[in-house]
């Protein structure tokens, strides 16, 4: 019997357990959740962003709708779109849609211009169980004090590297900026690889790039009081250094590389590190020819050598339009405390979804063989290092990553110098806090 | 009395955006329905016209309007003359050759953008097999607007081809034989016959070339998200209407802005043509 026909059989085996489980869990949900949120056939309108949750409901919407006991009518749209057409919804008398998807930036803008419904007095006594979601992921989904989301795909920004390699060549987990730029310089080049991916396209892309390091710098980025823009603080300069650095190291393309395009070149085998939303890891995880898969170690974001360790951390919530008919404002908190509940989530995990949305999901046995980075990030979230103050949740946030995200840019293409940008940056982000 | 339904549609589709738009210029204001909206007369317009960005992306769109019609015009144009010859396989050619000209123009921004990657897109790969070393395309100075013309003329060649190709059918035969006997050479009757029979349609497709590129958003928004100096008007315009916070009212004023120059720019080719 030789490598490959082992290696087959047992790939075979394992997607034959997998089948298994999803079904069982299929079977099990099915007798447990007997009156799904839309008992009766009602039918219930969703506004998606196109992740990983949304992702699996469009794939597997006959057994969802199954569960529900109802209809499903979804529509999943891109990242720019989730947030307009969430938006342009909120000017019909009525809404459109029953649930929609926010991202946590976006609570800020949401909550003061009056686009969800408060939630916060509907949570005591439901079936939503809020000790099961990290702390710092619940107070995500809120805006001065009011509940206006329900965590569905929450996930830290962390770094993962080949642990194979690092190990061959007796390089240590990076820890520090200084450690990443160290590896990244070791590995690029070498086995045809870059050292590093990461976030570096034009616009929202890199701007996020940009909030995180305010974090791995232990910076707020508008100041503990979320008002006033700290690009020109003395300890963001080594901030800019890094960028400059990593570019160093990048591949081809860097500059537009973003999202999950780092995810699948270091999937590839085309760099040694990438950054990466926590719950992309299932793109290599999942991937039997990734040269990844089984080789990748998961550590939190580095930081600048004097800063706590934090990660950042982001993701999706679930929510209610405020101008939602009154007669189906039950209907879609019925069906949010649904889709949010542990088995729910387990169910999505189990499907494909590796986001880390609770504690059941990052505690169960069986996810953990599908997901080998929920023990870290369950241990991250522990040490209280899972934290979102470097992404704050202001009104203006989408206006402050396209700015940070074009001014930087000038930076690592090299058209301007790195005094210039955190300048210019400044006084744009002083200018658009003022509004 | 037959016409004016179809009077009234046309009122309320093209003239209520219209004058809502301008509404909203003269407004400070937001997409969602309780951002504040308050007046603020001209100071939007003010703003833009001293916005240097503003500029600068009147600028770019300039480029790329000058370099897409252009090369368009004249390529199509070219490729209607063989066309119209009487070489074998023309047919065929002349239907292959259109497919651009169907598919969305935001899938074509697609491919082209992937076809751009510089570490796994065609173009390089190609240009690595001629010994040339692979380039940024989509973020240098030098090379994202020439990418952008490039997938703009890709795809819509082929129309200014078709439009030429039918104006070269309707051309008379007589007026080539009176060129013969006359003695003209080939390059001469095209000089002072073909080109000017062909003057208004050419006028026409120049024209209608001419508001559609500058109306193009896509490419930017898919392919470069405006860096190496892209950021064409309409690219503003979206960022202002969907990105920015409460900047709807200054997206409209740009909008209307665009109309203006896109009018100025417009009437002289009209008025020669005779609309």
């Amino acid at each position: 019997m030789t490598d490959g026909f082992r290696g087959k059989v047992r790939r075979t085996a394992a997607l034959a357990f997998a089948s298994v489980l999803g079904w069982a869990a299929l079977g099990g949900l099915t007798s447990a959740l007997a009156d799904g949120p839309l008992s009766g056939g009602q039918n219930i309108r969703l506004l998606f962003v196109g992740d990983p949750f949304a992702q699996i409901m469009q794939k597997e919407l006959p057994a969802f709708e199954k569960l529900a006991d109802g209809k499903i009518q979804l529509d999943v749209v891109g990242y720019a779109e989730t947030h307009n057409k969430t938006l342009l919804n909120s000017q019909q008398s009525v809404s459109a849609y029953d649930v929609v998807s926010i991202d946590a930036v976006w609570m800020g803008e949401y909550a003061s211009d009056g686009v969800l419904t408060d939630l916060t007095s509907m949570i005591p006594g439901s079936e939503v169980n809020v000790a099961d979601f990290v702390p710092s992921v619940w107070k995500m989904g809120q805006s001065d004090g009011r509940q206006y989301g329900i965590p569905i795909q929450p996930h830290p920004e962390i770094l993962v590297y080949r642990k194979d390699l690092f190990g061959r060549d007796g390089i240590a987990a990076p820890k520090t900026w200084d450690d990443v730029i160290k590896a990244a310089a070791h590995f690029n080049g070498k086995d045809g690889m870059a050292g590093i991916c990461w976030n570096a396209a034009r616009g929202a892309a890199l701007g996020q790039t940009v909030f995180h390091l305010f974090g791995d710098a232990g910076i707020h980025p508008l100041g503990t009081d979320n008002k006033t823009p700290q690009v020109n603080d003395p300890r963001f300069k080594d901030a800019t250094k890094y960028l400059m650095e990593l570019m160093k190291y990048s591949p081809p393309g860097i500059l537009n590389m973003a999202w999950d395009e780092r995810v699948r070149t270091y999937a590839q085998g085309g760099c040694a590190m990438t950054y990466i939303w926590a719950g992309r890891a299932a793109i290599f995880e999942g991937d039997p020819k990734s040269p990844a898969r089984g080789n990748t170690g998961y550590v939190g974001a580095p930081t600048d050598g004097d800063a706590k360790p934090v990660s950042p951390i982001g993701g999706w919530f679930l929510g209610i339009p405020s101008n939602e008919a009154k007669d189906r404002v039950k209907l879609a908190w019925n069906f949010i405390q649904w889709m949010t509940s542990a088995d729910m989530l387990k169910f999505s995990a189990a499907h494909g979804n590796g986001t880390m949305p609770s504690y059941s999901v990052m505690r169960d046995p069986e996810l953990i063989k599908m997901y080998p980075a929920y023990p870290i990030i369950d241990k991250l979230g522990a040490d209280g290092d899972l934290q979102g103050w470097m992404r704050p949740p202001v009104p203006q946030f989408e206006e402050l990553s396209e700015l940070f995200g074009t001014v930087f840019h000038d930076m690592i293409s090299g058209k301007i110098a790195p005094d210039e940008a955190i300048a210019k940056a400044q006084a744009g982000a002083v200018k658009d806090m003022a509004q | 009395m037959f016409v004016t339904p179809a009077i009234v549609v046309l009122a309320v589709v093209n003239l209520f955006p219209f004058f809502y738009a301008v509404w909203m210029s003269l407004h400070r204001m937001g997409l969602a329905v309780r951002a504040p909206v308050r007046w603020v007369g001209f100071h939007n317009y003010v703003q833009a016209a001293t916005d240097s960005e503003v500029w600068s992306s009147v600028a770019a769109s300039a480029i790329f309007v000058g370099g897409a019609v252009m090369t368009e015009t004249v390529l199509g144009t070219a490729i209607a003359l063989v066309f119209n010859s009487k070489l074998r396989g023309m047919p065929l050619f002349r239907q292959v050759s259109v497919l651009p000209v169907m598919i969305m123009p935001i899938v074509s921004a697609l491919v082209w953008f992937y076809m751009f990657n510089p570490r796994f897109g065609i173009v390089n790969w190609l240009l690595g097999e001629l010994g040339v070393p692979p380039h940024e395309w989509l973020t240098n100075d030098w090379l994202a607007m020439p990418a952008i013309i490039l997938a703009d003329v890709w795809q819509w060649t082929p129309f200014v081809m078709l439009v030429m190709f039918a104006a070269l059918q309707t051309l008379p035969e007589y007026v080539y034989e009176a060129a013969k006997i006359d003695g003209l050479s080939r390059f001469q009757a095209f000089k002072w016959v073909t080109l000017p029979l062909l003057r208004p349609t050419l006028l026409i497709i120049i024209l209608i070339r001419l508001v559609d590129s500058f109306k193009m958003m896509e490419l930017p928004f898919i392919m470069t998200k405006g860096a190496g100096n892209t950021e064409v008007l309409p690219y503003l315009v979206y960022l202002n209407a969907f990105v920015f916070r409460n900047t709807i009212g200054y997206a409209a004023t740009l909008a209307i802005f665009m109309i203006v120059l896109i009018t100025v720019i417009a009437r002289p080719i009209a008025r020669r043509i005779g609309v």
